[in-house]
């Protein structure tokens, strides 16, 4: 049975706060033993109170007081509760953290971890539901780093407090937090060689080449992992490339990967319009637009608030079924 | 299919809740969606609706506490008698929702679409329908098989040095990705040693077989056309030594599905050989030729350009044919016949005759 994915963030954390006596941490609620209101920083306030501050509710006050202790050489981790708070705290993100080390140089770094789930399936409405993690792409000084079900988050994690010295927007999902991570036993996964956050690869089949190949990050890992078990009986062969850096537009290798025969489907929770998805597709076709067979499929959630009710937030968000649909759809 | 509706995941908080209240009381009819109960968590009141349609049974009390996964409301198909029964049953038996997997894969069903093929054209079976199935099925009627008209890929070419036979069974070998001519054997010695289109003169006729051993050819085929009866001859001697003949057909050529050929065949470009079509060895078949379907050709037959018959032509051996002659459809056209050009044949022609083209044509200075 293998570790899930909330748990790996815990050790994680854990482990940047035995290591490091610069790592703080800041979130609301987070005190032991409630240890925050997903539990992922369970335990370290027992551990480490000198060093874990449970907060006011005020988002904007603690990425700004965590982009602060960074300035002055702590290594700050911010939990913002919900993603769909993360709006709250987008000036002191956006126009402070992020644009500091390009205004000032060398002078100034801000190492500092903003972490939050994003994403919807539990009935919590309109504004407990949201991928906003799209609104932050294309910032300029700001990494957007998500971990998938087939990657180890809690090495993403260590990574992004420990080897950067600008601010990280670092995307989990509250769905994924109880999955267990997929370890290879299921679908065949591999990391593409190179990067600090790697794109993971994972496959429905052995031998031969893709039907379909899928790009998706993050929690869309759920329904796309489901998808290709579901598919495997139906004989239909996916590969699904998972970037974890979702700021870094794909790489010469990613595009080199997707340079073949199988129709492409992009996969992504946040609605339908001006996403993650928009500017891949883009990329893609500037790269590849000759030797395309069809046009890129983007599934994902509809345009709209995402409902509180379970049977109409159901058909609302990402989906294993509307998976499987644009996969199959790309066959046809 | 009775269902069995549990507690669903409540997310990270919890993993137990409190029922809250019910919406439905024993047997009563629910449709899919309808609301059944609500529980409470720490954080929200959850709406549980029916996944389907039936009769709804609670399993579980109000202001009871359950935990994720444990049996909260059965929905049977019908109303029951002893409730407790199916609840206990329900209960107990994982699989009670499952469903049987699907007769057929859906890369199956999407291949069989690309052909324009659904399930009912399959043989049946009890098996469950796979991509493999369906490809075997595909190339056992396959109308697209690619013929193989011959397995022998480095052919010396016998005559034709001189008056062009040669250079054009040179060109269409050259042509092809599958064939390579090697060297020509023709029994003029003042060839010997020059080329035609850069495959060299060897030698004659009696060094064919050395040049086989050798291994330097694989088969043979013979490029000489302008007399049938010496076409004839050379085939069936070297054929008695053992010689394999090749046949060439020039990539341009189309031949369709279920033909039969013989071997020493030369066809050339531009020329159809239509479905079922059978053709014996050794014929000389020039460019444009159209043979429709169902002909039957036989041996050491020669054609000029665009000769075109019918569907259901039978034509015998060593029958020579010019330009430009139609034949019309089901004829039988003897052995040892000559077609001159421009002939059209509206009857059989038996064997051993030359037909006689009579329309008028001269030549007047102009």
């Amino acid at each position: 049975m293998s570790r899930t994915y909330l748990a790996s963030l815990n050790a994680a954390l854990h482990d940047l706060m035995a290591r490091d006596e610069r790592v703080v941490f800041i979130g609301e609620d987070v005190r032991d033993p409630y240890g925050g209101a997903f539990k992922v920083s369970k335990g370290i306030h027992a551990m480490y109170p000198g060093r874990v501050f449970s907060s006011p509710v005020s988002e904007a006050g603690i990425v700004g007081i965590g982009a602060g202790f960074a300035m002055r050489g702590f290594r700050s981790i911010v939990e913002i509760m919900f993603g769909d708070f993360s709006i709250l705290a987008a000036d002191q993100l956006i126009n402070t953290a992020s644009k500091f080390p390009l205004m000032y140089g060398e002078n100034v770094r801000v190492p500092l971890v903003v972490r939050t789930p994003m994403g919807g399936g539990r009935g919590y409405g309109p504004t407990h539901s949201q991928s906003l993690e799209k609104m932050f792409l294309g910032v300029p000084g700001l990494d957007v780093v998500s971990p998938s079900l087939f990657h180890d988050p809690g090495s993403l994690l260590m990574e992004a407090v420990t080897g950067t010295s600008r601010p990280v927007l670092f995307v989990e999902s509250k769905l994924l937090y109880p999955s267990p991570l997929l370890s290879g036993a299921e679908l065949r996964t591999r990391m593409l060689p190179g990067g600090r956050y790697p794109v993971a690869v994972a496959e429905n089949f052995s031998g031969g080449k893709p039907d379909v190949v899928v790009l998706a990050y993050g929690g869309a890992s759920l329904p796309v992992s489901k998808a290709m078990l579901a598919l495997r009986q139906e004989e239909i062969k996916v590969r699904a490339f998972l970037p974890s850096a979702l700021s870094d537009p794909p790489g010469a290798d990613l595009l080199a990967e997707l340079d073949g025969e199988a129709p492409i489907v992009i996969a992504e929770e946040g609605t339908e319009s001006f996403n993650w998805g928009s500017e891949i597709a883009a990329c893609i076709y500037e790269r590849l637009l000759g030797r395309l067979r069809r046009p890129v499929i983007r599934v994902s959630s509809r345009n709209g608030v995402v409902p509180a009710r379970q049977d109409l937030e159901v058909a609302f968000l990402l989906s294993e079924e509307k998976v499987m649909n644009a996969i199959v759809g790309a066959l046809t | 299919m009775s269902e069995l509706m549990r507690v669903p995941f409540l997310g990270a908080n919890d993993d137990e809740c409190l029922v809250s209240s019910w919406a439905v009381t024993e047997g009563s009819p629910v449709e899919a969606g309808q609301l059944l109960c609500v529980l409470e968590t720490t954080k929200t009141a959850l709406e549980i609706y029916a996944a389907c349609a039936g009769f709804a049974y609670p399993m579980a009390g109000r202001g009871e506490r359950v935990s994720v996964g444990q049996p909260l409301c059965a929905l049977a198909e019908a109303v029951q008698a002893d409730p407790g029964a199916l609840k206990a049953r329900l209960a107990n038996d994982p699989a009670a929702a499952a469903r049987p997997a699907a007769q057929i894969t859906k890369k199956a069903e999407i291949l069989l679409a690309r052909h324009g093929l659904g399930i009912v054209d399959l043989p049946p079976s009890a098996n469950r329908i796979t991509e493999e199935v369906v490809q075997a099925f595909l190339a056992s009627r396959s109308v697209n098989r690619e013929s193989k008209p011959t397995k022998y890929s480095r052919v010396g070419i016998l005559g034709g040095a001189s008056g062009g036979g040669a250079m054009i069974v040179i060109e269409s070998l050259l042509r092809g990705k599958a064939q390579q001519p090697i060297c020509i054997f023709d029994r003029d010695a003042e060839r010997h040693g020059t080329s035609v289109m850069g495959v060299p003169v060897a030698g004659s006729i009696d060094d064919i077989e050395d040049a086989l051993r050798a291994g330097k050819i694989e088969a043979i085929v013979i490029a000489f056309n302008r007399n049938l009866e010496e076409r004839a001859s050379a085939f069936e001697h070297l054929r008695a030594r053992g010689v394999p003949f090749a046949n060439v057909v020039d990539p341009e050529a189309q031949i369709r599905s279920e033909v039969r050929m013989g071997v020493g065949n030369v066809i050339l470009g531009g020329t159809y050989v239509g479905a079922e079509s059978v053709i014996g060895d050794n014929n000389f078949i020039s460019a444009g030729v159209h043979l429709e379907h169902g002909n039957r050709l036989g041996s050491h037959c020669g054609f000029g350009p665009h000769v075109a018959t019918s569907g259901d032509v039978t034509i015998g051996d060593r029958v020579r044919f010019g330009i430009g002659v139609f034949v019309e459809p089901c004829l039988r056209i003897g052995s040892r016949c000559v077609l001159p050009s421009g002939a059209v044949l509206t009857s059989d022609v038996p064997d051993g005759h030359v037909v006689q083209v009579s329309y008028h044509q001269r030549l007047k200075p102009i």
